[in-house]
């Protein structure tokens, strides 16, 4: 998205600027001045007085009315190949950037850290007091809505993981974050769809409900009505605040468990329906080739990835290690994970940290010891459906194709894939993508 | 008795139909016709939405030129860099409202919304003819449109919404 240089040349000029609006918030600030600062007090704190624990640039009111991280942390979202590649019909665009994975030490996405994949739209800039959603089509009554009115409708709160189709292993990256970085995981708020359709009066013959973005593309999708009224949510809240422009500020449908185009941003229209609407987003794009036809995919399988050690990093000691991964499933709950240590020929049970959330990211943990041998790792995903995470040559033959095919992207027309993601470690403890 | 218990759990039941579809929060406007038709710009696979206008391959051809779209997709839409607009992705699309649809909200891309219908019209009917699925003297509006043939339509499959529920195992699964 933007280089380091640019953030950080974009964060001194916010830095500065909130410095002369300081006086605005004199509260905080005469609160500020009470306390002592590391680096410029003469206390004895510890933080205060270990040796290059000078205070951090910028201004301090700002960084505690709006938390920044330390200087010292340095993760960033990488931009996704397709926005710098040349013959890509985004190129030029408004990029694509990935989450990093590998960086990422929960399950929730830090909302700055999450992925962000416009189709090349810039983010409108909406002013959420003159933003309406209006629900229409196959409904007694038509309705719109502003935000207020929305916020004060019943609200629902669901951790929910959002993996864009495109997350597909056999393009055949090095690292994590380029192989798998379209995922994220957030805590979503907002009213269910369901309220605002029961609001509106559903007609009895009605079967889709096509939403629709406000950006200058209105990017449209058909979602079926059954799904729509069971579990989609009309979010304005993310992680505990505004969703974030690039995420579809002010208003975005959230569809768990679906491809994340289905979870349409700038939401500005519902309309129900009889029938899929067959825009670009599901004739042009996202219809699969099966060998039976042109077909909707609905759920997203359950899939997993070992995040430590992945591609690109590097094992600095013989030892203990510990295995660490995400596995989700658009089908509910991650059942088991198992990771194996030898190619996919033995599997053993990882351990699943916390709750295990339905549609949700879920870590799992695996204790190691590694002795300097060249090994490859997978992990493998069971839903609660019994669903079982492919190896990407039971995936490409699923989709009429072979492992060699999908790998060189000669294959095409298949649905999200799923499959088995495995890293090989080399004696001199790098690892990288062993695909095949 | 027996039959009054019954009524009034008939009564006590449609009262919460009537709960679940109704009114109740009452937060939202209810929308005008009117509202409504400025509101929507999505046109389905039936062409009801559809406004009045009308276009042929032969004007198509100069808006091609003439609205840029020859910038991105080539002078004569098959050269790129923008994706081939001739034997390529949009022959194979079901609906020819689709295309219709989609170049009216989305293209020319950073002007859209900047067509007039009988722009979108011709440039529709160009592209069909240009792609082999309707004469050159064909004219393209709201009721030709839906009736245009597309190869591939039946390569669709009706999704099967009426049997999906929360939990159904996906069409996709893979047996290992
Ligand atoms: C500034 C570049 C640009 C201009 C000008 C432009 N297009 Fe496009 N067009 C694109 C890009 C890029 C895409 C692919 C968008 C995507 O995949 O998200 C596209 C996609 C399309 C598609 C869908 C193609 C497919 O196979 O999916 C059609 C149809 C289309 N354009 C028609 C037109 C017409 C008609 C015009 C002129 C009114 C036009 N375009 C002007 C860049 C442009």
């Amino acid at each position: 998205m933007e280089t380091k240089k640019a953030s950080r040349r974009r964060f001194l000029r916010q830095a500065a600027l909130v410095g002369i609006a300081a006086g605005a918030a004199p509260a905080l600030k005469a609160q500020m001045e009470m306390m002592p600062m590391s680096g410029s007090s003469t206390g004895g704190s510890a933080a205060a007085s270990s040796p290059g624990a000078a205070a951090p640039p910028g201004n301090p009111t700002d960084r505690l009315a709006y938390g920044v991280r330390s200087r010292h942390e340095k993760t960033i979202r990488a931009i996704a190949g397709d926005s710098v590649n040349p013959e890509h019909m985004h190129f030029g665009r408004m990029l694509n950037v990935l989450t990093p994975l590998q960086d990422i030490v929960g399950s929730i996405t830090p909302t700055p850290l999450h992925f962000v994949s416009a189709h090349g739209y810039t983010p409108p800039d909406i002013d959420p007091k003159a933003h309406r959603l209006m629900v229409q089509g196959m409904v007694d009554r038509p309705l719109v809505f502003t935000l207020d009115e929305l916020k004060q409708l019943p609200s629902t709160s669901r951790i929910i993981y959002l993996e864009c189709q495109a997350n597909r292993p056999e393009y055949k990256q090095e690292t994590l974050e380029l192989t798998f970085g379209k995922t994220g995981c957030s805590q979503w708020t907002g009213v269910l769809l369901s309220v605002l359709l029961k609001e509106a009066g559903v007609r009895a013959d009605a079967k889709w409900i096509v939403g629709e973005g406000s950006e200058n593309g209105r990017m449209t999708k058909s979602t079926p009505l059954s799904k729509a009224m069971d579990d989609v949510l009309v979010a304005y809240g993310m992680n505990g605040e505004a969703v974030r422009p690039e995420n579809g500020y002010p208003l975005r449908l959230v569809v768990p468990g679906f491809e994340a185009i289905h979870s349409v941003k700038w939401l500005r229209q519902i309309k129900v329906t009889d029938r899929p609407y067959m825009g670009f987003q599901e004739t042009g794009r996202y219809s699969p080739r099966t060998p039976k036809g042109i077909e909707f995919t609905f759920a997203q399988g359950p899939k997993s990835v070992i995040t430590y050690p992945s591609g690109g990093q590097k094992l600095m000691r013989h030892g203990f290690h510990e295995i660490r991964g995400l596995a989700w499933s658009g089908g509910g709950r991650v059942s088991k994970a198992e990771v194996s240590l030898d190619g996919g020929k033995t599997w053993k049970e990882a351990q699943l940290q916390g709750p295990a959330l339905p549609v949700a990211h879920t870590r799992f943990t695996l204790p190691w010891q590694w002795n300097g041998e060249d090994v490859v790792l997978m992990s493998r995903c069971t839903d609660e459906l019994g669903e079982v995470q492919p190896t990407l040559a039971q995936f490409a033959k699923f989709w009429g194709a072979t492992s060699a095919e999908f790998l060189a992207g000669t294959a095409s027309g298949a649905g999200h894939s799923n499959a088995i993601q495995p890293w090989g470690v080399r004696k001199d403890g790098t690892v990288f993508n062993a695909i095949t | 008795m027996q039959y009054l218990k019954l009524l009034v759990v008939v009564i006590a039941l449609s009262a919460v139909t009537a709960w679940a579809q109704g009114p109740s929060y009452k937060l939202g406007k209810t929308a005008t016709a009117e509202e409504v038709k400025t509101w929507d710009t999505s046109v389905g696979p039936e062409g009801k939405e559809l406004p009045a206008g009308k276009g042929t391959a032969a004007e198509g051809e100069k808006v091609f030129t003439a609205r840029g779209c020859t910038w991105c997709h080539g002078p004569t839409g098959e050269e790129g860099p923008a994706p081939h607009l001739v034997g390529g992705g949009i022959a194979g699309w079901a609906f020819a409202t689709s295309i219709w649809d989609y170049i009216n909200r989305a293209m020319p891309l950073n002007h859209e919304g900047s067509l007039t219908p009988n722009e979108v019209y011709s440039l529709t009917a160009y592209l069909l003819n240009r792609n082999k699925i309707i004469q050159p003297g064909d004219v393209l509006d709201q009721t030709t449109l839906p009736k245009v043939q597309m190869p591939n339509r039946g390569r669709y499959i009706a999704p099967p919404v009426d049997k999906w529920k929360p939990g159904t195992p996906r069409p996709f699964k893979i047996e290992p």
